[in-house]
């Protein structure tokens, strides 16, 4: 029998010709990445070496990544003590992709992976972070460990005990309706497993509508796999994949290139029609306890969150903001964004995207976790409900256990901010405002022939797309 | 650690997220004094008022779901708990927990079968669960070979300690 991607991930990464599911591997790991919980990741290092007479020295400082993004700035004196041991480690390690606080290069861990090439097809990530799922939209085997877990591929560079996971294929085809996103496609599919439906498995994604998506959307699918209790989502490498990495990402070396062998073992197979999807929205208190977006239209929110590891890139903001184009925030709910990296915020700003919101009401955080985790930067009052295009509604997750918390798309978000309630986005009109200067620059000049008026606005429509692409 | 022990059962429900377990504001707490105040808060404030030393927590499936946070498990494992026993647990949970050699027992039925308060015996050799009130068994999904090696030295940071120690040689 054939393959799945994370056989022949694990196969590569093993320096076998092939592994079967269930075998018992040690794969070498190519990124290991930490955000703050890098301290306790540390401090377990630190004391597998103690009493040994060895120094406690990485075994690769180019192949560990930390990020500061959990607690950004820092919100307590112990976290901003914390980080400053992160530092000194970073320092005296010698690692080099470390992401500390700065509005240039900073950002959420799960887009400074991608963004800055880090992650490529067929290789083994391993982060402390359960959203490491992510980076299988780079066709990586990428999952999430604890922290003394890390602190073992810190010190042997290979990941012990990992059982070849079983694989369940998910077949998308159809195009997305109207005001449908990635993010309906995914809550669609977890409230379908349930949240322990994948545990243990990976979910490995196929057909028309995935190879269409960009990789923001794909990041969007396999950052949410988890939440179907996946150890990983994955895309096979294809062309998009190729493109993101070197026109987005400026990664200038070769990309090895693979594909799961078609006669592979698969433990099921699912298939999603697109275009029969509408908006979703998963209730409180779990994520899989998802229902169409007119189900919950009405329900009145104090806090509208955009942005996180799931949602919070350029797409993402520019939806949501299409919605707020000349509109208020409705009073009585405060809104609050969170693009999903320092780049991505710089390019909101160069798109007017941060005027649009910023007029319309919400706040422009920093980039970072923001209030997802519960940490700071936006915790909700007793009894307070908010709407939030992040991955997780669990109860006390945005800081209160006497909150509620509903997830939905970037649209869902950006319409019910002007109403206060939870609104459906396909009954409230938007504004395109995909108003690039460049695109602006590139009408005026077809504009200037004047001959026939109508290839001209055909054209113009067109070289838009292209620039939007 | 002894394979062998009894304790009072505490249930807790399906779904249990590492939020409810520690609530992330709690996470960078270090100290022992500090933590265990705090376990299980997400889910019920008085839980550690209700909680003796050796209890063994039942619950539902999918139990440590969510975060990766590994203190959560930490903080469980301070607090005094014996073990868990759940119809399934999350991946990264149940990893983080054997890392550190805290025993989590996956058995199916004991969330119907196991009443609050119950007297029951955890046997990790037999792969028993068995309740001493009611006198009724459960079969435990035993562990694998890896596991039991983490089990017996003590977690994965003594392992890795003599498997650096020997690279080193």
């Amino acid at each position: 029998m054939g393959m799945t991607m994370v056989q022949k991930v694990l196969a590569m990464a093993t320096d076998q010709a092939s592994v079967n599911v269930g075998d018992v591997v040690e794969p070498r790991v190519d990124l290991a990445m930490s955000h703050e919980n890098a301290a306790l990741v540390i401090n377990q290092f630190s004391e597998i070496y103690k009493n040994t007479g060895l120094e406690a020295k990485v075994w690769d400082p180019s192949k560990i990544v930390i990020i500061f993004d959990h607690r950004v700035p820092a919100e307590s004196s112990k976290t901003a003590t914390n980080q400053k041991k992160i530092r000194d480690f970073v320092g005296k390690q010698g690692i080099d992709k470390f992401h500390d606080i700065r509005g240039d290069e900073g950002g959420i861990c799960h887009q400074i992976l991608p963004e800055n090439g880090y992650v490529r097809p067929g290789y083994v990530v391993v982060g402390t972070d359960s959203h490491t799922t992510s980076h299988g939209a780079l066709g990586a085997f990428s999952f999430g460990i604890g922290a003394t877990e890390m602190a073992s591929v810190w010190a042997l560079g290979r990941v012990l005990n990992v059982e070849v996971p079983d694989t369940i294929k998910v077949i998308v085809t159809g195009q997305f309706p109207k005001n449908v996103f990635p993010k309906d496609l995914i809550l669609h599919l977890i409230g379908k497993l349930t949240a322990e439906g994948a545990n243990f498995k990976v979910i490995e994604f196929h057909g028309s509508t995935i190879q269409k998506m960009t990789t923001s959307g794909r990041l969007v699918i396999c950052n949410m796999t988890v939440e179907a209790g996946a150890t990983s989502g994955v895309i096979p490498p294809d062309k998009e994949m190729l493109r993101y990495l070197k026109q987005d990402a400026h990664v200038k070396d070769k990309i090895r290139m693979f594909s799961p062998d078609p006669d592979a073992g698969y433990e099921r197979v699912i298939e999603i029609d697109a275009s029969k999807l509408e908006p979703m929205i998963a209730f409180p208190h779990t994520v899989d306890n998802v229902k169409s977006v007119k189900e919950a239209a009405g329900i009145k929110v104090q806090q509208i969150v955009v942005g996180s590891c799931t949602n919070g890139r350029l797409d993402d903001l520019e939806i949501a903001a299409s919605f707020l184009k000349g509109k208020k925030v409705a009073r009585g709910t405060r809104m609050l964004v969170f693009p999903a990296s320092s780049r991505i915020y710089l390019e909101a700003l160069k798109r007017g995207y941060v005027d649009t919101f910023m007029k319309a009401g919400a706040m422009v955080m920093n980039s970072g976790c923001g209030p997802c985790l519960g940490v700071h930067q936006g915790a909700l009052g007793d009894g307070e409900k908010a709407l939030a295009t992040t991955n997780r509604n669990f109860k006390g997750r945005m800081g209160n256990p006497n909150a509620e918390v509903y997830l939905c798309s970037p649209a869902v978000a950006g319409a019910s901010a002007v109403t206060g309630m939870i609104t459906d986005p396909r009954t409230v009109a938007s504004v395109s405002i995909s108003i690039r200067t460049k695109s602006k620059k590139v009408v005026k000049k077809v504009a200037k022939p004047k001959r026939k008026p109508v290839a001209k606005s055909k054209l113009a429509a067109k070289k838009i797309k292209k620039g939007r692409k | 650690m002894e394979s062998r022990f009894r304790g009072r059962a505490l249930k807790l429900g399906p779904n249990i997220s590492t939020e409810q377990i520690l609530p992330a504001r709690y996470s960078t707490l270090t100290k022992p004094e500090d933590l265990v105040p705090h376990v299980f808060e997400g889910i019920d404030p008085l839980f550690m008022s209700r909680m003796k030393k050796g209890d063994i927590i039942v619950a539902g499936a999918n139990f440590g779901c969510g975060g990766s946070r590994e203190i959560a498990a930490i903080a469980v494992k301070l607090s005094g708990l014996a073990a868990i026993v759940a119809e399934s647990f999350s991946r990264i949970f149940y990893r983080n927990a054997m890392n550190i050699a805290f025993p989590l027992i996956e058995a199916a039925g004991v969330f119907p079968g196991i009443a609050e308060g119950a007297i029951i015996e955890v046997d990790l050799d037999k792969g028993l669960v068995r309740d001493i009130t009611k006198m009724r068994n459960f079969h435990s999904v035993p562990y694998p070979d890896f596991m039991k090696t983490l089990m017996q030295v003590g977690g994965l940071e003594e392992y890795v300690r003599q498997r650096v120690k020997k690279t080193e040689l």
